[in-house]
């Protein structure tokens, strides 16, 4: 993810990858797998998004949700870096965690060369965060290599 | 309207004209034209073969430089010009009327009656009056009494737009609020002519819809007032409310007049 | 320091970005990130916000926001606009629908609209097709909405001017 000044020229990488069937399909076992393995959390809905919002791959409870989550959590994740960026503890924010009175929203930066993305992950007051960053960051460092 | 000022309105004014660069065709029309309209307003119109006249109509056969070095040439007449083009022209010095080829007659008699207006205006010796309550006796919307509101009700074309520099922020106040002609001459700082004519384009062209003073207690309402969340009362910074704020911002983004 | 804001909203590519770099006194700072879809034509697109800064007064800031385009984001629109002064609207007249586009902001963005001021501006304008501003006006008289239309080239600086200006009077006309 880029967080930019006019100053700087932010067309200087390769051309944006589109998200290819290869990657889709990738990324749709991956995060099965992950949801699998916490399905005793409460995960509510889980996505996997490009950094501009659009579904890689989801388990949601509906398509609706799923998109919107990709959406809200791209937003999310780029005011996060201009935080990060702007107080000066670092240049890109590696996750964020939004507290409810219901639940969580557990956003993860997915820093994959080839297309960024961004894992977001809806869950009920059950989840035991802890563990559920521990399996995060494991499963974005697969994503990563993808 | 005090009495004096409506005979005003029926006597005779003399408007000398002229015609440069037009095509045998229109000049035909715009004398014929002219001669049907004198019989029907109350104007002596009177075509000279010089440019110290009181109206030059340009034609579409000149060029838009030579009708400069044309006008400069002139060494006295009035500051009205009527010009057959496709395109609005402005100026600081001049009022320039405007009718797009091909000429027709009734846009040419429309721009006629604009031109006998402009020339009462400044012919009057008086400042206009405050506007009893009694209905004028010419009765025409034209002159937009003091109980007429003018409320835009679709935003104005470029072209109508153009023909005075100062009509974009006028429409873009008339659009926020709908305003009386006092009102609009108040608050744009433009003269009374000024706004008439932008009133009567508007009003011509179907941009507006006038209310009388009934309506106006409901219209004024309806001018959109800045909601109670307006930022000023949050923090209105260095003082002075909305106006205040709005003051620094100009100054702020560097208009030369705030 | 005390904050106001003007938004600046539109269609992807309409200049929105641009606008506020032509008169901020920063350079904007924005969120952009790798476009992944291909039919916008662009290589970054905004997801949260730009911003730039004009100062007022020694602690008072006006802030230009811009909002991201796609309607995907209009939950960012709704939080944008929250105490905005007022709302630029621009459109890329070269897009396949610029009056549905516009439809889109008008309706989203109405409440903030109608109690504050706007300005529609076409970006990138092409008079030999159509729509023509007069469209443009005629969609807004329909949805009783009376506010400037003008084409624009936003990369001038005194373009935008004119452009905040028009906001400005109508802010003034209401006071």
């Amino acid at each position: 993810m880029n967080f930019t000044t006019k100053d700087n020229d932010p067309f200087e990488h390769d051309a944006p990858q589109q998200v290819n069937e290869e990657l889709r399909t990738k990324a749709k076992y991956i995060l099965q797998m992950f949801v699998e393995k916490l399905h005793d959390m409460g995960i509510k809905s889980a996505v996997i998004a490009t950094s501009d919002g659009f579904d890689v791959a989801a388990v949601a409870m509906s398509e609706a949700e799923g998109t919107r989550l990709s959406a809200l959590s791209s937003s999310i994740s780029a005011i996060g870096d201009m935080a990060v960026k702007e107080i000066g503890t670092g240049n890109y924010h590696q996750s964020i965690t939004i507290e409810s009175e219901s639940g969580y929203i557990f956003i993860m930066d997915i820093r994959n060369p080839k297309c960024p993305m961004i894992l977001s992950v809806a869950t009920t007051k059950d989840a035991v965060l802890g563990k559920l960053m521990y399996y995060a960051k494991q499963m974005v460092a697969k994503m990563i290599e993808v | 309207m005090t009495q004096d000022d409506i005979a005003s309105e029926q006597e005779e004014i003399p408007v000398s004209y002229t015609a440069v660069g037009c095509t045998h065709k229109d000049l035909v029309l715009l004398k014929s034209v002219i001669s049907l309209y004198g019989t029907q307003g109350n104007v002596a119109w009177d075509f000279q073969r010089s440019l110290e006249v009181d109206l030059v109509v340009i034609g579409t056969e000149m060029k838009p430089f030579e009708v400069i070095s044309l006008l400069r040439s002139r060494t006295g007449g009035g500051g009205l010009i009527l010009w057959i083009s496709d395109s609005p022209y402005v100026s600081n010095t001049y009022q320039i009327l405007h009718c797009k080829p091909p000429l027709h007659a009734f846009q040419l008699a429309e721009q006629l009656k604009q031109v006998e207006f402009l020339m009462r205006g400044k012919l009057a010796t008086r400042p206009a009056s405050p506007v009893s309550s009694a209905p004028p006796a010419v009765a025409h919307h034209d002159a937009f009494p003091e109980n007429t509101r003018v409320e835009l009700v679709r935003w104005p074309s470029p072209e109508l737009l153009a023909e005075n520099r100062n009509f974009w922020r006028m429409a873009a106040m008339l659009g926020a609020r709908s305003m009386t002609l006092n009102e609009l001459a108040e608050r744009s700082e433009q003269p009374r002519e000024i706004c008439q004519r932008f009133f009567r384009n508007l009003n011509h062209a179907g941009y507006v819809s006038l209310l009388d003073s009934d309506d106006a207690q409901q219209t004024a309402a309806s001018a959109h007032p800045l909601p109670e969340e307006a930022p000023a009362r949050q923090n209105s910074g260095s003082g002075g409310g909305l106006r205040g704020l709005l003051r620094r911002i100009r100054i702020g983004l560097g208009f030369s007049s705030a | 320091m005390i904050e106001h804001k003007i938004l600046f909203t539109g269609t992807v590519g309409a200049g929105k970005t641009t606008a506020i770099q032509s008169v901020s006194e920063i350079p904007v700072v924005c969120t952009d990130v790798l476009n992944s879809d291909p039919s916008l034509g662009k290589e970054m697109t905004t997801v949260a916000l730009d911003y730039g800064e004009v100062s007022l007064a020694r602690t008072e800031r006006l802030r230009l926001y811009g909002t991201p385009g796609q309607e995907r984001f209009s939950f960012m629109w709704k939080v944008l606009a929250q105490g905005a002064l007022g709302l630029v609207i621009l459109i890329d007249h070269t897009q396949p629908e610029p009056l549905a586009d516009l439809e889109t902001y008008l309706k989203y963005f109405r409440e903030l609209i109608q109690s504050t001021a706007c300005v529609v501006v076409i970006s990138k304008m092409d008079e030999s097709r159509l729509p023509a501003i007069k469209d443009f006006t005629e969609l807004m008289q329909k949805h009783h909405m009376v506010y400037p239309v003008v084409a624009a080239d936003v990369r001038k600086r005194e373009q935008v001017l004119w452009i905040l200006d028009l906001l400005l009077v109508q802010m003034e006309a209401r006071l």
